[in-house]
């Protein structure tokens, strides 16, 4: 093992402390939960395949998330499906701050929604966001930009 | 408090509310395919090709023939179809995927054929093509029918979307699930599923049209056409254009800049068409489609975000 090998983390160490979380922001941004579990867990096996490589790159996270969004997003063209639902805990509705502001989200383009939830869930700045989904800064800002107009208008502020 | 820190908070409460399903472990079999003869089938060039191109992957299970590569058949329905069993995914524990070695990319532009078989005058390839090595690396389908011993060029269709295929899938074995060829009084009709992923088997089937040396998807469902128009109008793919859409239509296109990073909504029904919105940036789009046969689009409309 190479001095390299053994200061990144394994695979699996990675899968078992990334896999939720990335899990989570892919379903907030598709609103749906079957094709998010498809899609993180196919991100996640191509990460698996080339971890010899995506292990070094300094946000792995950010690689399955990108891989995962574009899992899905080609996915669901192809099968022309309609979009499945979320699947949350009974009575979640209760433990939202504010359910309106959510409600608005959800209806946010999802390349929009991709933008906000790596800004606002996955906590990346805005130079992290535009590197991982490969969209220039001024794309990231003005999505964003966007999206606060929107949802300012919806809680009437 | 801001909208920023509202959001931030609404987005982990509902993110800690989500059932996080278990996962499953997604494998990668090698799917078993087989030739077999179709009604009136004549063992002449078509599956005898087939099975000179591709000997590893399929089990001949006719008899008599005489391979001869390039010989058109004179069946007038032939039938050369492939049955992948398709991949499936098991509910396992958290056991995460195993990690491998590094591979190689492709590079863009690259193509691989997939099958290629003769019916009646015409050989019918299926090319992959490499269009995007960003992961996951997309390939566009294409079904090419050549004319065999004529002067004229081949005609293509696109099968599905462009770039609507995982590269290292329809390059892998038994990435066509079937590609069979029927004929009917308005031509040959050619079908080809393509194995989507390994999770989630075969597509389902696409269909095309081959009247002389024409070649046409024959798309029924209107929702296919608006997402087929929409995914060539982002391509700019001007070959398959003019047959999903009515010419009024297609200078409807033309006259609006193309649209970027369109996803597909949902589709409204109305009085003989349907209505289908695509999200785009800066607004919406929304593509009209006839949905008396043949489905075709018949309006473009484009709509402002501000």
């Amino acid at each position: 093992m190479t001095e390299a090998d053994q200061e990144r983390p394994s695979f699996e160490s990675f899968y078992g402390a990334t896999r939720p979380r990335i899990f989570r922001a892919v379903a907030l941004v598709l609103g749906d939960t079957d094709v998010a579990l498809e899609a993180t867990e196919e991100a996640m096996t191509r990460a698996a395949e080339r971890w010899q490589a995506v292990g070094r790159y300094d946000n792995p996270a950010g690689w399955v998330y990108r891989v995962a969004l574009n899992w899905a997003r080609t996915h669901l063209r192809r099968l022309a499906r309609e979009r499945g639902a979320l699947e949350f805990e009974p009575g979640y509705e209760q433990k939202l701050p504010d359910p309106e502001l959510m409600e608005a989200v959800m209806t946010l383009p999802t390349g929009y929604r991709a933008v906000i939830v790596a800004r606002f869930f996955l906590d990346w700045s805005v130079d992290e966001t535009s590197r991982v989904l490969q969209i220039p800064e001024g794309t990231v800002k003005t999505r964003t930009h966007r999206a606060l107009k929107r949802l300012r208008k919806v809680m009437g502020e | 408090m801001s909208v920023e820190q509202k959001l931030r908070d609404n987005l982990k409460a509902a993110a800690d509310a989500l059932v996080i399903p278990q996962a499953r472990q997604i494998s990668r079999p090698k799917p078993t395919s087989t030739w077999r003869r179709g009604p009136g089938f004549a063992l002449a060039g078509a599956a005898a090709v087939l099975a000179l191109a591709l000997p590893a992957l399929f089990l001949w299970s006719g008899g008599g023939a005489t391979p001869e590569h390039g010989v058109p058949s004179t069946s007038p329905s032939v039938v050369a179809e492939s049955t992948a069993v398709p991949r499936t995914s098991s509910p396992t524990t958290t056991t995460p995927p195993t990690s491998t070695t590094v591979q190689a990319p492709d590079t863009i532009g690259a193509t691989e054929m997939m099958d290629e078989v003769t019916f009646n005058d015409h050989t019918l390839a299926l090319l992959a093509t490499l269009v995007d090595d960003e992961e996951p690396q997309t390939a566009t389908v294409v079904l090419r029918a050549t004319p065999i011993g004529g002067t004229e060029p081949p005609d293509e269709a696109v099968v599905g979307v462009p770039a609507g295929f995982f590269w290292h899938v329809v390059t892998g074995d038994g990435a066509l699930c079937e590609f069979s060829a029927d004929q009917t009084d308005d031509g040959a009709r050619v079908t080809v599923r393509i194995d989507e992923s390994p999770s989630l088997g075969c597509s389902e089937p696409y269909h095309f049209m081959l009247d002389g040396d024409e070649l046409t998807p024959d798309i029924e469902a209107p929702e296919v056409v608006a997402q087929q128009f929409v995914s060539s109008w982002e391509a700019g793919d001007e070959m398959t254009m003019p047959d999903l859409a009515d010419p009024d239509a297609l200078s409807q296109a033309r006259e609006m800049s193309t649209p970027a990073e369109a996803e597909f909504s949902y589709c409204e029904g109305a009085a003989g068409s349907v209505y289908c919105t695509f999200e785009v940036i800066g607004g919406e789009l929304v593509i009209r489609v006839r949905t008396e046969p043949p489905a075709r689009v018949i309006e473009v409309i484009s709509i402002s975000d501000d």
